[in-house]
């Protein structure tokens, strides 16, 4: 009954945010291998997440700690399986997160610019940020935006699996 | 004057508390320096979330000791209010202070001298007894903030220890938490402006439980009107709810953030995972 009521309700909060905000980023907090998680258990949870339009996973892999209720539940996971579980829900993610950038090409949206210079040899020369509903966001690096908020274009998705920009009016994204 | 460097490990929660307790010590004339540019005091923000929040500790003690084997090193938060004994008794650490102890670094601080034992000295009360509230935020990074609106959390979920590392939920007053985002507007004014603040705490959705007399605590205000009332706030330009329990979230929370001024359209929720969960 517990477990039947604790999906019902989330399954609603995201469809209420989703009624209302049609383009929100919603992230989920995840335990992969808690002690009693069955494989059947680990494919419910699985499923449910694929059906649910949410847009990244946060994939914790269970760890004992001392004092805890979790301690006295079987069967307890093994460490191979929490790791393989860990990964099949980190997959998900990429494609939730995929899907969720997908949706936001075309659209217009605020980018608030960051100080970081993009990391890996491919984004050098290049800065990032965020839009509202948590897009990250490319641009080639101009000291002009860090920090400024900024009305973009959401043109597209590199292979890194970023979104490409183009100010409105003005081309940034190459 | 004497240097003092900071190492957070684990959440926004401990950087933001990391960030204010930084500037408390620089307003009393210690200066701040990095980790590695031979401080005189290192502090070690702990975390007993992170897998082998132990070995880590070591490490960075270790670390400490190579970057300068006369400095005083100070373990602090969440791992050091579990484990203080254990704690104490790792080569080189001069003092432990536990969830409610760090807050009172200031205070400590001036004592701090190397014992000739070695001894290590335990500052450490039982998490029952911790029911006082702090407030703290980040200014590490110009883009955004990470503003502490809540402590401690009263869910006894099967997996976890923070309960017992940071003690029963309680918070700030909307009042305090809305004066404290004009500071941070205000600062903004500077070349350091902060765009962004994001709203931080072990269980934020629980915002309201104000302590009465150390004997219980009372709700008062709610998530809700904070955020309302955040909303207000000219100078940020953006809010973002980092992370809230879907059973707190409410169609009022929604639908406000829906049309509000400044929260953006993005919400955390954890599920986590079918058995691990004790709802209230």
């Amino acid at each position: 009954m517990r477990r039947r009521y604790k999906r019902e309700l989330y399954a609603e909060r995201v469809a209420k945010i989703k009624e209302l905000m049609p383009h929100a980023c919603i992230g989920v907090d995840v335990i992969v291998g808690h002690p009693g998680e069955t494989e059947a258990l680990f494919r419910e949870t699985y499923e449910f997440l694929n059906q649910m339009p949410v847009s990244y996973l946060h994939v914790f892999t269970y760890s004992e700690r001392p004092n805890t209720h979790a301690l006295t539940i079987r069967p307890v996971v093994s460490g191979s399986a929490r790791a393989e579980r860990s990964k099949i829900l980190h997959i998900l993610s990429d494609k939730k997160r995929r899907a969720f950038y997908e949706s936001q090409v075309g659209r217009e949206a605020t980018v608030l610019f960051e100080e970081d210079v993009a990391a890996g040899a491919t984004l050098a020369g290049m800065m990032q940020g965020f839009t509202e509903n948590y897009v990250r966001v490319i641009a080639k690096y101009d000291p002009l935006l860090i920090n400024e908020t900024m009305p973009v274009l959401l043109t597209g998705i590199t292979a890194e699996g970023l979104m490409e920009v183009e100010e409105v009016g003005v081309l940034v994204g190459h | 004057m004497k240097k003092v460097a900071f190492y957070t490990l684990g959440c926004k929660l401990n950087f933001s508390e990391t960030s204010t307790i930084g500037r408390m010590l620089e307003a009393q004339g210690y200066e701040r320096v990095e980790f590695n540019q031979r401080p005189d005091i290192f502090i070690i923000n702990t975390c007993s979330v992170t897998d082998n929040a132990d070995k880590k500790c070591r490490k960075i003690v270790r670390e400490a000791q190579k970057i300068n084997p006369d400095g005083y090193v100070a373990v602090l938060g969440c791992y050091a209010q579990l484990k203080p004994q254990e704690i104490a008794t790792i080569p080189g650490v001069d003092a432990v202070l536990g969830a409610a102890e760090k807050f009172r670094l200031h205070e400590l601080i001036d004592t701090f001298e190397k014992a000739p034992t070695g001894q290590a000295r335990v500052f450490n009360s039982n998490i029952e007894t911790v029911i006082d509230y702090h407030a703290s935020y980040s200014l590490n990074d110009r883009t955004r903030t990470f503003l502490k609106v809540q402590d401690g959390c009263d869910y006894p979920c099967s997996y976890c220890t923070i309960p017992l590392a940071r003690g029963k939920s309680r918070s700030d007053t909307v009042a305090n938490v809305v004066r404290a985002a004009h500071e941070i507007a205000w600062r903004g004014r500077s070349a350091a402006a902060v765009k962004e603040i994001v709203l931080t705490g072990v269980n934020i959705g629980d915002f309201g439980l104000v302590d009465e007399f150390g004997l219980a605590t009372r709700k008062c205000e709610s998530f809700l009107d904070l955020i309302q009332a955040l909303d207000e706030v000219e100078g940020i330009e953006r809010f973002r709810i980092s992370s809230i329990e879907p059973n707190l979230l409410t169609d009022e929370i929604i639908t406000f953030v829906a049309q509000s001024k400044r929260f953006v359209p993005h919400f955390h929720v954890p599920l986590q995972s079918e058995p691990t969960r004790c709802w209230p």
